[in-house]
């Protein structure tokens, strides 16, 4: 028994944080593949990722559920030695639960933190903002070598004129983000950073809520191996432990997301992200339009052009058709 | 490949597992779960896409229009029963299921018991597609579909077999050209959409509407549906059973290669999803699922409303007792928006949405009953 409490006491942190890195692991993987949709061209290439993508999810059930087996494992011990599972099961299901709001707590926190939340975000989009950064910088760069050789004189000059004229009188004025040149893309920026602020409260929200079904759905495979036990049929195959772990938890999964509550949650996270993409497709054609390449909006305008353009066509050999049969 | 990785990665989790249970002392076991596993790997690696054939019975393309393509299955018998079939299939995953393999075909069994069979496919939709409506799939496609096959057959009207979304489709069609349908057959068709308690629809805002989902945000945001998306949305309708648990009995089918092939042909039909033209999507979503507008006679396909009293004609509606997807309580409540003195007959089977095409219990009872059900109304 020694050695059962040991190992018991040894599985409280991996298995819990493993739990949670599924569950994140998920939603990343749901993430990708949400912005990898538009770009499936062909059905191959269809049928190759997504089980890509779910190779990936299962490695991760996969170790919560030998973790789980684990546990289990356990427990079963001591239900049978001195009929004090229950109390073992509860503890231990109190412990992760503790676990799950502490990580909770420490999202919301990070939400209150709209300082940490803009240099998060801007680190996210700065791989789409080198695009055109080096891109600029480049273009500009030559203009430094200007034909009098030396550069430096020029730009104290222009520091001194920005400074004494422009900086202190008008430049503050123009550098609110309603004003100005870059009024619409400042605007497009705050507006995708006020949808990320948004999404990224509604992602927690709803990693919370799957995190919460996991756990009541691991209590419900638990109280289903008890009460396997206590009809003498104790589970003692992986095979058998999963398939009832796999049941048990879609169950509870399924219930959950039929409850308006939580299926608001979800639509709140889903609709969020959907907006949230609006945004940055706004931005980056706002960005494609700078460089004068044809952005989604355009392309789709042609696409609209030639399927209002096709049914006229195919109206029209219809009542071609029809004519020629019947001339008079 | 994929199956490699999952067989390592299988072999990777479950290894502790074999051995926490003692089952390295015995050695019998482990050294056939080992086998299995070794020569599980020797056919994987044999195998490649192309062995994942589907769609084994012979057809030819008989009319084209855009990406939707008509084909006709070479008849088996000598004469056909004169009132053709047209199979109607969903617009999510691929029609090949109907006629997924040898030995698995609801097609090849109503041939040989003697039908005429069409089948619709309708192609993957590319940006280009975004803009088409459920008007040009069922007042144009479809309906020239029904045209092409009336001037082969010499028939001024045929027989519609829906099958799912498909099952929808045919009830507005038939609704909206009673003239042109003979008989119509609606498999596991979805009819009424408010069913709080089957998480498909709830999570399609049966009960919510935009709150749980909305419609116009997602296709404004991706134009069309991303076939990706739908795929993990059936999935996480059983995400363990669905995503998990039935790779775990991967490695006891591996060593039989038909049985694998079976296994690869099922997945490979998963996931082959075409993406989902918007603006048919925007509309099926908004007023089937979430506004539930067919049984409230108030779906309109272009300027025309859907009616189910129009459907005068013979209606088999056969369903699946344990369906996931299409609550039995969805396609049963066609019943109660027909005409008085319907001839309307309803038929279950004991399986789940898939079960009604592959299973071979169903497949040996089902085609029989459709087409004993026909035979009597041509």
């Amino acid at each position: 028994m020694e050695s059962t409490s040991k190992t018991w006491t040894e599985l409280m942190t991996p298995f819990s944080q493993f739990w949670l890195e599924s569950s994140s692991q998920a939603w990343k993987n749901w993430f990708d593949l949400m912005a990898q949709g538009g770009a499936m061209a062909s059905p191959n290439q269809t049928f190759e990722s997504l089980p890509q993508q779910f190779q990936q999810s299962q490695q991760f059930y996969g170790e919560m559920l030998k973790l789980s087996f684990q546990a289990w494992q356990s427990i079963w011990p001591k239900l049978t030695a001195n009929g004090s599972g229950q109390a073992d099961l509860q503890g231990y299901l109190e412990q992760l639960q503790t676990q799950i709001q502490q990580y909770a707590s420490g999202t919301q926190t990070l939400q209150g933190d709209l300082d940490g939340l803009w240099q998060y975000y801007l680190k996210e989009v700065q791989k789409f903002s080198q695009l055109w950064l080096s891109t600029w910088q480049s273009s500009i760069a030559p203009l430094g070598k200007l034909p009098t050789g030396d550069v430096y004189a020029w730009l104290d000059l222009n520091n001194l004129y920005g400074d004494a004229l422009y900086s202190k009188n008008l430049g503050s004025f123009m550098r609110s983000p309603l004003l100005g040149p870059s009024r619409e893309m400042n605007g497009k920026l705050l507006g995708a950073f006020d949808d990320w602020v948004k999404l990224s409260q509604a992602m927690a929200d709803y990693q919370l809520l799957e995190a919460d079904i996991q756990y009541r759905g691991f209590a419900a495979l638990m109280e289903d191996l008890l009460a396997q036990a206590k009809e003498d049929k104790p589970v003692k195959t992986w095979k058998e432990f999963q398939q009832r772990w796999a049941i048990a938890a879609d169950q509870v999964f399924e219930a959950a997301f039929c409850e308006e509550k939580n299926l608001k949650i979800r639509g709140k996270f889903i609709n969020a992200l959907n907006r949230y993409r609006i945004q940055q497709q706004s931005i980056l054609e706002a960005w494609l339009k700078t460089f004068n390449l044809p952005t989604r909006s355009e392309v789709d305008e042609i696409h609209q052009t030639i399927y209002q353009l096709r049914k006229e066509v195919k109206s029209l050999k219809k009542r071609l058709g029809e004519t020629e049969t019947n001339p008079g | 490949m994929f199956l490699l990785f999952f067989i390592v990665h299988w072999l990777k989790i479950m290894l502790p597992f074999l051995a926490q249970m003692g089952l390295e002392e015995n050695l019998h076991e482990t050294l056939s779960f080992t086998e299995k596993i070794l020569s599980g790997l020797e056919h994987l690696q044999g195998l490649n896409e192309e062995d994942i054939q589907v769609g084994f019975t012979p057809k030819e393309a008989v009319y084209q229009e855009d990406k939707m393509v008509l084909y006709r299955f070479q008849p088996v018998v000598e004469s056909p029963l004169p009132i053709p079939v047209l199979i109607v299939y969903a617009l999510v995953n691929r029609p090949y299921m109907v006629d997924l393999q040898e030995g698995r075909s609801l097609v090849a069994n109503l041939l040989k018991l003697g039908l005429d069979v069409y089948l619709i496919d309708w192609g993957y939709p590319s940006r280009g597609d975004r803009w088409l409506t459920l008007e040009d799939y069922l007042s144009g496609y479809l309906n020239t579909c029904v045209d092409v096959i009336c001037q082969r057959s010499q028939q001024e009207k045929i027989t519609l077999l829906g099958v799912c979304q498909g099952g929808t489709f045919s009830l507005c069609y038939a609704s909206l050209f009673p003239e042109k349908v003979k008989n119509l057959v609606v498999m596991v068709a979805p009819v009424d959409f408010e069913q709080p308690s089957t998480l498909l629809n709830a999570r399609g805002g049966c009960t919510l509407g935009a709150e749980a989902v909305d419609i116009d945000l997602m296709v404004d945001a991706m134009g069309n549906i991303p076939g990706d998306y739908l795929n993990l949305e059936f999935l996480m309708l059983k995400p363990l059973q669905l995503g998990y648990q039935k790779y775990l009995d991967v490695p006891d089918i591996m060593e039989d290669e038909a049985k694998l092939l079976n296994f690869l042909r099922m997945e490979k039909w998963i996931f082959d999803s075409p993406d989902q033209a918007g603006e048919t999507y925007r509309q099926f979503l908004k007023d089937f699922y979430q506004q539930n507008k067919l049984i409230k006679g108030e779906v309109m396909i272009g300027d025309r409303r859907v009616d189910l009293h129009n459907l005068t004609m013979p209606i088999l509606n056969l369903y699946a007792e344990k369906d996931h997807l299409v609550a039995p309580a969805s396609s049963l409540a066609l019943g109660d928006y027909l005409p008085e003195n319907s001839d309307y007959t309803v038929q279950s089977f004991p399986v789940g949405h898939i079960g009604m095409y592959v299973s071979g219990k169903v497949q040996r009872d089902l085609p029989p009953a459709i087409v004993h059900w026909l035979q009597e109304r041509q």
